[in-house]
Formats: C-alpha cells, sequence, structure tokens
C-alpha cells in the first residue's frame, strides 16, 4: 500500500538483523563459555569451534547449594504468584465493575505504588523483618514480592476483563446470581487464559528478582539469583559454572516469556523488573 | 431565567454519582481488602522509611536510636560521594533511556512495516525482556572482560585496541549503558510498536495521495501519533531506570572508585554495608522526591493511559 524506497527497506532489514545478532550474539556466548574448558574459555583469539564438555553443568547440579536455590526460587515465586492472584482477583473484579472517579484513581494508585524503585522498600522491610525474626523465611519474600506483582495481575487482567461483555454478568445477576458467585461462576472461567499468563507473567518476575532476595535472606531462603552471585564471590574464577548456572536461570525466564508474550503488553506497561 | 434552584446540568451530575453510588455498592468490598493489602505493604513502609530518615539509627553504632530531625538530609547535601552519585545516576538514567528510545523506535518501525522473511525477527527482538538483570549483568560482564569476551578481539580485528572496560571510570559507564540499552530497548520497541499497529490507515493513504513520500509519512504522520506513547514510556523508564541495580552490581560494584555508583546503590552500601539504615533512609527518599519532582506534570497524561490501556468501559 505504501510505497517504500528500497533504500529505506535495505535499511529496515539491516537494522533489523544486526539487532537480532546484537541480541543472540552476547548470550551465544555465554553458552558457549559453559561448555567450554577453562583453556578454551581463555583462548586467544577465541574459539568459536572446540570440543564441548558438560563439566560445568554436573559441577552446577552436583552443588546441593544450587540444588536448594533451586528449590526456593520455585517455592518463593509460585507461592509469590498464588498470594498476590489471592488479592488481585477480587480487587480487579471490584475495579471492573465500579464506575466513576474511584476506578480511575484506584488503578492511577496502583500503579504509582508498582513505579516507586524497590530500594525504597527494602530498607523498612529490612528493619522490621530482622525485629520480627521473618529474615530469610520463604513467606517474607513471597510478601514482598506482591509489592509488584499484585499491580502488575491487576494491570494486565484489566483491559481482558473489559473485553468481557457486561451482558453475561447482567444475566447472572437478574437470575439472582451474588457477586462472589457470579465471579466463581461467570467471570473466572471466561478469564481462565488471561489469569494463567498473568500468573506467568508475574511468575518470571519472581523468577527474576534480585535485591530483595539479596538482602532479606541469608542462607535458608537462597534464590537463583543470589546462589550464583555466590559463585561469583566464593569461586571468582569458575566462569564455566558462572555460564552454566546462568543459561539455566534463564531457561524458564525465557521459555514461559514466550508462551505469553501476547498477553504481556499491558503487563509490561505497569512496569518492567524492578531493582 | 436563573433561578435559585439547582440547574438542570446539576441534577444531572447529582443523579449520575446516586447512580454510580448505587451501582457501585456491592463492588467495593471486593475492592478495599485489596487496597488495604496494598497500602500496608506499601504505603506504610514508605511512611517507616520517613520515620527512620529522621533518625540516627545505625546497626553498628553503640549510640541508643533517637529522632534527629532533618540532620540527615542536611548532611546528605555536604557528602560528596552523594552528590557525585546523583551525577552518575543522572547519566545512567539519561544515556540508557536515549539509546533506548531511539533503537526502540527503529526496532518498532521494523516490526511495523511486516517485512517479507523477518517475521522471526518479532521473537527473538523481545528475548531481553524476560532476561534476569543480574544475568545480564554476569553476560555483560564476562563480555567486556579481556581474554574471556570476544569484545576486545573482535575489535582488534577492525585495528581498535579495546580499554580494559570495567577497570576505567569513563569506559565502565559506557559498558553498563550499553548493557541496559540491550536490556530494555524491547520494551521501548514493543510498546512503540503496540501503538503503530493502532494508528489509522487512511492516514497514511490520505497522506500518500497528497504526494508524501515515505520518509514523510514517518515524519508527519507517525512521529505526530506516536508522541502520547513516547511520553508515557518515557515515565515509565526514567523511573525504573535504576531497576539495573543488579547490572552495577556484578559489573562494576559502583566502580571504579565509585564512578559507576548510582543514588540507590550508594544507599544500598550505606544501609547495609555501613549499616547506617537512617541515613541510607534520607538518600532514598531523597531521590525517590527528585524523581517525582522530574515527572509529577506527566501525572495527567498516565491518568489519559489509564482510560485508553486500562479500558474505560
Amino acid at each position: 500500500m505504501r510505497v517504500r524506497p528500497r533504500s529505506v527497506t535495505f535499511g529496515l532489514y539491516a537494522f533489523g538483523l544486526v539487532w537480532a545478532i546484537v541480541i543472540i550474539a552476547p548470550f551465544l556466548w555465554l553458552v558457549l563459555l559453559s561448555i567450554k574448558t577453562r583453556l578454551d574459555a581463555f583462548a586467544n583469539p577465541p574459539k568459536l569451534f572446540f570440543t564441548p564438555t558438560f563439566e560445568a553443568y554436573f559441577g552446577v547440579f552436583g552443588d546441593s547449594a544450587f540444588l536448594h536455590a533451586i528449590k526456593n526460587s520455585i517455592i518463593v515465586s509460585v507461592g509469590a504468584v498464588l498470594l498476590s492472584l489471592l488479592v488481585a482477583i477480587p480487587a480487579t473484579y471490584g475495579l471492573r465493575n465500579l464506575r466513576g472517579p474511584i476506578r480511575k484513581n484506584s488503578l492511577l494508585a496502583i500503579l504509582l505504588i508498582r513505579m516507586v524503585p524497590g530500594m525504597v522498600y527494602l530498607l523498612p522491610y529490612f528493619v522490621v523483618y530482622n525485629r520480627l525474626g521473618v529474615l530469610d523465611t520463604h513467606f517474607g519474600l513471597m510478601l514482598v514480592h506482591m509489592i509488584f506483582n499484585v499491580p502488575l495481575i491487576i494491570w494486565m487482567l484489566t483491559p481482558i476483563w473489559s473485553s468481557i461483555p457486561r451482558e453475561l454478568t447482567e444475566a447472572a445477576k437478574i437470575d439472582g446470581a451474588t457477586p462472589w458467585e457470579t465471579l466463581i461462576l461467570v467471570d473466572l472461567p471466561l478469564l481462565k487464559g488471561g489469569i494463567l499468563a498473568s500468573s506467568i507473567l508475574a511468575f518470571i518476575f519472581s523468577w527474576n528478582e534480585f535485591l530483595f532476595a539479596l538482602i532479606l535472606t541469608r542462607s535458608e531462603v537462597v534464590t537463583l539469583p543470589v546462589a550464583i552471585v555466590n559463585f561469583l564471590a566464593f569461586e571468582g574464577t569458575e566462569w564455566g559454572k558462572i555460564a552454566a548456572a546462568s543459561v539455566f536461570i534463564v531457561g524458564p525466564a525465557v521459555a514461559f516469556g514466550f508462551l505469553v508474550r501476547r498477553y504481556m503488553i499491558s503487563g509490561l506497561a505497569s512496569g518492567s523488573v524492578k531493582g | 431565567m436563573n433561578t435559585n434552584g439547582p440547574t438542570y446540568h446539576e441534577i444531572d451530575k447529582g443523579l449520575q454519582k446516586a447512580m454510580n453510588r448505587r451501582a457501585n455498592a456491592g463492588y467495593r468490598r471486593f475492592l478495599a481488602p485489596a487496597m488495604i493489602i496494598i497500602a500496608a505493604l506499601t504505603v506504610v513502609p514508605i511512611l517507616f522509611t520517613v520515620g527512620l530518615s529522621m533518625t540516627n539509627i545505625s546497626y553498628v553504632s553503640p549510640r541508643p536510636t533517637r529522632f534527629i530531625g532533618f540532620d540527615n538530609f542536611i548532611q546528605l547535601f555536604r557528602d560528596e560521594r552523594f552528590l557525585s552519585s546523583l551525577w552518575q545516576s543522572a547519566i545512567l538514567i539519561f544515556g540508557p533511556v536515549a539509546f533506548q528510545l531511539i533503537f526502540g523506535f527503529f526496532l518498532a518501525l521494523v516490526m511495523n512495516e511486516r517485512l517479507k522473511g523477518l517475521g522471526w525477527l518479532r521473537v527473538i527482538f523481545i528475548v531481553p525482556m524476560f532476561f534476569p538483570p543480574i544475568v545480564m549483568g554476569l553476560m555483560w560482564k564476562v563480555l567486556f572482560t579481556p581474554q574471556l569476551g570476544g569484545i576486545n578481539y573482535y575489535l582488534s580485528l577492525i585495528g581498535i585496541t579495546g580499554p580494559t572496560w570495567l577497570s576505567e571510570p569513563m569506559t565502565a559507564m559506557i559498558a553498563i549503558i550499553i548493557a541496559a540499552t540491550w536490556g530494555w530497548t524491547p520494551f521501548v520497541a514493543i510498546m512503540f510498536f503496540t501503538s503503530m499497529q493502532t494508528f489509522p490507515r487512511d492516514l497514511y493513504e490520505a497522506a500518500r495521495i497528497d504526494g508524501a513520500t515515505w520518509t514523510q509519512q514517518i515524519k508527519f504522520v507517525t512521529l505526530p501519533l506516536l508522541k502520547e506513547t513516547a511520553l508515557v514510556v518515557l515515565v515509565f523508564r526514567i523511573m525504573e531506570a535504576l531497576a539495573i541495580f543488579p547490572i552495577i552490581f556484578v559489573m562494576t560494584s559502583g566502580g571504579p572508585a565509585g564512578s559507576t555508583e548510582t543514588v540507590n546503590y550508594y544507599s544500598f552500601v550505606s544501609g547495609f554495608t555501613f549499616l547506617k539504615v537512617g541515613y541510607a533512609s534520607a538518600m532514598i527518599l531523597t531521590f525517590l522526591a527528585l524523581l517525582v519532582m522530574l515527572l509529577a506534570p506527566a501525572t495527567n497524561l498516565l491518568l489519559r493511559s489509564i482510560e485508553t490501556e486500562g479500558g474505560s468501559k
């Protein structure tokens, strides 16, 4: 339809391809590093072809601290998502049905809360957790993750919920259903996809979260992003293991990300990663 | 004409309010518990931080904690390290954000023009959005480490002697800006692309009939339409720019010699290395206040974006 000069088309192709290389090459480098021997890793010029070794992966998965961190990451991420859903779903249901300024103001407040830099929350949580003795507990970390997961889920579900025709819920109301019944029997079944998608995105953010995990855990509840930094601190030169652990952490995050990429636009509008 | 009774408009408004109130009655109790929990998790800690910032609370000092008013804030502005961290924050906020907006725009164009055979790029482009920031940091640390990462080798192929990136102030800053641009350009690109998809086709058609070239269409149709989205994205990116904390943490730890230390990083060090929690609180609150002042004019804009993105139906 639109006439695009050849030079522009060429330029766009070139830019797109160069950017694809910029995205892929650094990660590929990390993947290669994870299957290189120490000697190959520091070879000059860099070796792109070599005999791969999976020793680093055996090292990482033979490390009980790392296995423990995998378990912790799963517990904290899943727990944080479930807690967040428990709060966010009724809230979004309320927002969907409320009229007037209360709706808009609530959405804005939720958005602003999410935009506050994570460091602002870190100090008070540390002081209070320290006093209450909830440092280094799964629940303590899940609670903090709700700060960014609840707004994320509300913001992602709001537009999806708006696309469900009101007639359906009105019909339930006329048939004498209470708001709770309407939510559980009418709205939730229609929202399954959206809820799953927002849960997955919230899971990714919890899985990736570093700052709170760094300060609010000690040893028992250390999650993967912190465990990997511990590799750096205690085994400074074991780049193979660091690379292997990195690849392992990225895997689920990116795989799940692909699943929900269609849904994530509005979710991302409410902010990307806390730090 | 002008009677003492309410005007038609006032009655109408009052009626609308009453109707809203009635319709809302059953649904407030769905929202209220959630808002109370969210407030307990966020507003209360922020108020607590305000309290902390006015005390000398410290986990190393033997002195008892007491109220010291605004002393921490006054001390801040005499603290050279704080002042330079403010300056470095400005560079590390606006530097990457500028690149993200420029590259994000062109990426959005690439996606929007539906170039043949490049559909798969859309999938590749968004990969960094799901990357744990800590892994981004490690990855770029590897790449910028001489011998281990290939960057200096490939630079040497085109005749450039690469610096020891992370151990010099200037190049360490550049390295972090590169990492942050890599990580958050996809977010901008996706936001722009989504916005571009909603632009009415007939506007382009009209421009074409009027004889506008492709470049002119971009300049006079796409860019003006994109302005609002660009502002919203800018607000988000500025507010969240210092989420590069994990990247700084692994790449430079704020070094060399504090040259890549941002305000939130310095606050982190004050609070959790020096254990001066009161001082660290004052610091992060000052930073938050500066951000809010910078972005307050954009609140209306955010409200409008709620109406469209949040679905006001």
